[in-house]
Order: C-alpha cells, then sequence, then structure tokens
C-alpha cells in the first residue's frame, strides 16, 4: 500500500485590517508553521492572487475601495484547484461570491474565527494535494450474489482510499463502514431473500427461531441464492457516494416509517435504516424501492 | 478471545464486552456470557461497554434479546456509562430510556 505524505502547510492570502496576522492569530499561524501573506490594499490583493497560488484566501469584506469584479475574476478556481475564500466581517454584505467548481466560500459575520480558518485551510490544502497527486474522482462497482454475500461482505476499497489520502480519518472510516454494512445487509436480507422483519420476533412451533430458519431455507434456494446485489461507490476528496441495487420486490419506505413511527425501542424494527440516517448525510430510495442512495459529504 | 469476561459483585451480573459487538461471533460470546450468569441466578446484568468502539444493528437485537428475557422475569439489564459512537447510537435508538445507567 502507498504510504500518502500529511497534506502540505496551508499557504494563505490575508487581505484587510480583519485579517492582519497580529496577536493571537499571528501565534496561531507561526505554531502551525504555515506560509502567509499579508495584503491592505486591493490592488496587492488582486496581484498576489495574480502571480501565486493559494489554499485559503481570508477577506475583510470592509477592505477599502473594493471591487468585487476585479476579484472574483483574480480568485483562481476551477475544477483542477481548489481554494477556499473566508470572507470576514460579512454583517449586512451581499454575497460577494457565487461558489463555482474548485472554490468553497464560508462568512464569519464578525471577526475571524480560528477554527474556522484552520478548517478550511487544512481541507483546501489537502485537496491541491490529492490534485497534484492525480487524486481525481474514483469510481469501484462491485455485484455480488446473495450467496456469495452471506459468506462475507464485500469491502469498499473507496473507503481505504479516502483514509490514506487523509479525507477521512479513522473514526470516520469505521462509521461509513458500519453505514455501508448496515445498508447492504438489508439488501442482501430484506431484498434479495425477501425476509421480514416481523419474523424476527417469531418463534416457529419448536421454538425455532423463525427469521434465521427461512433465511437458512432461501440461501439454498436458487431462486432467491441467486439474486445479486451491486454496489456503485463514487468519490472524491469532497463526497461520497455509494448506490446499493437488489433485485427484490422493492422497499416501501413509507410502510417502514409507519412502522419505526409505532415501535417502541423494544419492537424497534428500522435500526438498521436508523443508523445508516444517523451517519450519511443524504440517504434515498428509488420509485422501485430496489436502490438505496447514499451521500456523505467530507468538507 | 472466546468468551467475555463475567464476574458477581453483590447482586449484580457484571459482562466486559470486549472489541466491537457487530458479528455474528461477538452476537454469540455475548449470548454465552449472558446465559452463563443467568442459569446462576443473577437477575441484574451490567452490560460492560467501555471497550467497545462500533455496535451494529444486529449487536443492538442481541442486546435486546438480552433485556427481553430478564424483563420477563422482572429482572434488569443495565448499561457502564456509555461514549462516544456507542453512545449515540443508543440514545439515537432510545436505548437509553430502556436500560439504565450504573454509575
Amino acid at each position: 500500500m502507498t504510504s500518502i505524505p500529511s497534506p502540505p502547510p496551508p499557504r494563505i492570502l490575508l487581505a484587510g485590517a480583519a485579517a492582519r496576522p497580529e496577536g493571537e492569530f499571528e501565534r496561531f499561524l507561526l505554531e502551525r508553521g504555515w506560509k502567509w501573506e499579508f495584503v491592505d490594499r486591493e490592488e496587492a490583493l488582486i496581484e498576489a492572487l495574480k502571480h501565486h497560488r493559494f489554499d485559503l484566501l481570508v477577506l475583510d469584506a470592509t477592505l477599502p475601495s473594493i471591487n468585487l469584479d476585479d476579484i472574483r475574476s483574480a480568485v483562481p478556481a476551477d475544477e483542477r484547484s481548489h481554494i477556499a475564500l473566508l470572507v470576514v466581517n460579512s454583517r449586512g454584505q451581499s454575497p460577494v461570491f457565487e461558489e463555482r467548481p474548485g472554490l468553497h466560500i464560508r462568512k464569519c459575520e464578525g471577526k475571524l474565527e480560528l477554527p474556522v480558518l484552520e478548517r478550511l485551510a487544512l481541507v483546501s490544502s489537502r485537496r491541491r494535494q490529492c490534485a497534484g497527486m492525480g487524486q481525481g474522482p474514483r469510481r469501484e462497482v462491485i455485484t455480488i450474489t446473495a450467496r456469495e454475500a452471506e459468506k462475507a461482505l464485500p469491502d469498499m476499497p473507496l473507503l481505504d482510499h479516502l483514509f490514506r489520502v487523509g479525507c477521512i480519518n479513522e473514526s470516520d472510516r469505521q462509521r461509513l463502514t458500519l453505514a455501508f454494512q448496515e445498508a447492504f445487509t438489508n439488501s442482501l436480507e430484506h431484498g434479495s431473500l425477501e425476509l421480514s422483519s416481523i419474523w424476527k420476533d417469531e418463534l416457529d412451533e419448536e421454538g425455532r427461531d423463525v427469521y434465521a430458519s427461512r433465511r437458512h431455507e432461501r440461501l439454498s434456494d436458487p431462486a432467491f441464492a441467486d439474486r445479486t446485489i451491486t454496489v456503485v461507490g463514487e468519490c472524491d476528496c469532497r463526497w461520497l457516494t455509494v448506490r446499493i441495487i437488489d433485485q427484490g420486490p422493492g422497499f416501501s419506505l413509507n410502510h417502514a416509517c409507519e412502522e419505526i413511527m409505532r415501535g417502541s425501542a423494544m419492537s424497534f424494527h428500522g435500526r438498521g435504516l436508523a443508523i445508516i440516517g444517523s451517519i450519511m448525510d443524504e440517504v434515498s430510495f428509488s420509485e422501485d424501492g430496489t436502490e438505496i442512495i447514499m451521500r456523505k459529504f467530507l468538507d | 478471545m472466546e468468551e467475555y469476561p463475567t464476574e458477581i459483585i453483590g447482586d449484580r451480573g457484571y459482562i466486559k464486552i470486549i472489541g466491537d459487538l457487530d458479528t455474528e461471533q461477538s452476537g454469540e460470546m455475548l449470548r454465552r456470557a449472558f446465559n452463563l450468569l443467568y442459569d446462576k441466578g443473577q437477575r441484574t446484568i451490567v452490560l460492560d461497554f467501555s471497550g467497545v468502539n462500533i455496535i451494529n444493528s444486529y449487536g443492538i437485537g442481541k442486546v435486546l434479546m438480552c433485556y427481553k428475557r430478564l424483563k420477563s422475569e422482572k429482572g434488569t439489564l443495565m448499561v457502564k456509562p456509555l461514549q462516544g459512537f456507542v453512545k449515540e447510537t443508543f440514545e439515537l435508538l432510545m436505548l437509553d430510556k430502556i436500560l439504565p445507567v450504573e454509575q
């Protein structure tokens, strides 16, 4: 496995009085060994943007004689490069810039907030590193039968990739893996094998777990066991999307929601869905209910 | 590791869960540890999750099976103070409403 170095120190352009590196802010930058340049006039700001690449621009919205069109033209941002823009003193100011590929904008209505600055700078420098290493969008597709999946859940190499390039930490990787496994298990058991959650609470005449018995039967029946489950994973350093498609009869979210609303924690079906929803930023289903789409924003 | 450590202190049985509670193997270990204490007559059992990072819906199902079995005997299933993702998951699924925390 290739070892990915830590993201390079961010390069920061500071423009205007509210972005002046002094006191606590200066100590913050020195302790981290970050490179910065300070300007207090619009002309100097535009010159700096033209001649150097920065990861983060901290712009005081009250910079005198500010010409937004000139600055907008000078900020280099496209799909290949990334720059974060942090606007401070933005209270009462109309929107300065629109987001576009490669340009990520945050605003502080009042003074500069160092935690916000730190996060933006590190994310942006990490993206620069990824772009430099050719780490663009990635896609992988895995197709597996229910019979094969029962032996071992498939891995998600995309998560290992995101961890290696520093887009997610170990805790994120564990949680995303959990969300994936919960969704895949739902597709396998409730989709491909058509196992009903209600059976989990039932015992048959001989006291055996109905759910486990039927699961075993269906994994021996080619009509169920040969059904396939397809996992489509796509990511870049800003987002991850995972789609899981099964060949079952389709899942009814409305029906599941009714069960969840009626149930107490005791007979709570839909625990897996609840866990998925708590980890991912967006969860949706195809109209026929055979596909779950999960998205996580990595910013 | 093949078994979760158990001990009896006073009127309570304790199960120390080690590693994640997210597989058939870990679920089976919990079941065996629970049965060990239950068969010794323990009706207040405390699950120690301090060593657990991840619990999935399968693991929660096993915890609920322990809860139901004790409840049917007017017993109590408790947990040691939770933290991290396990705590978040318990609160999300409202398990903190039915499983008291042993302080």
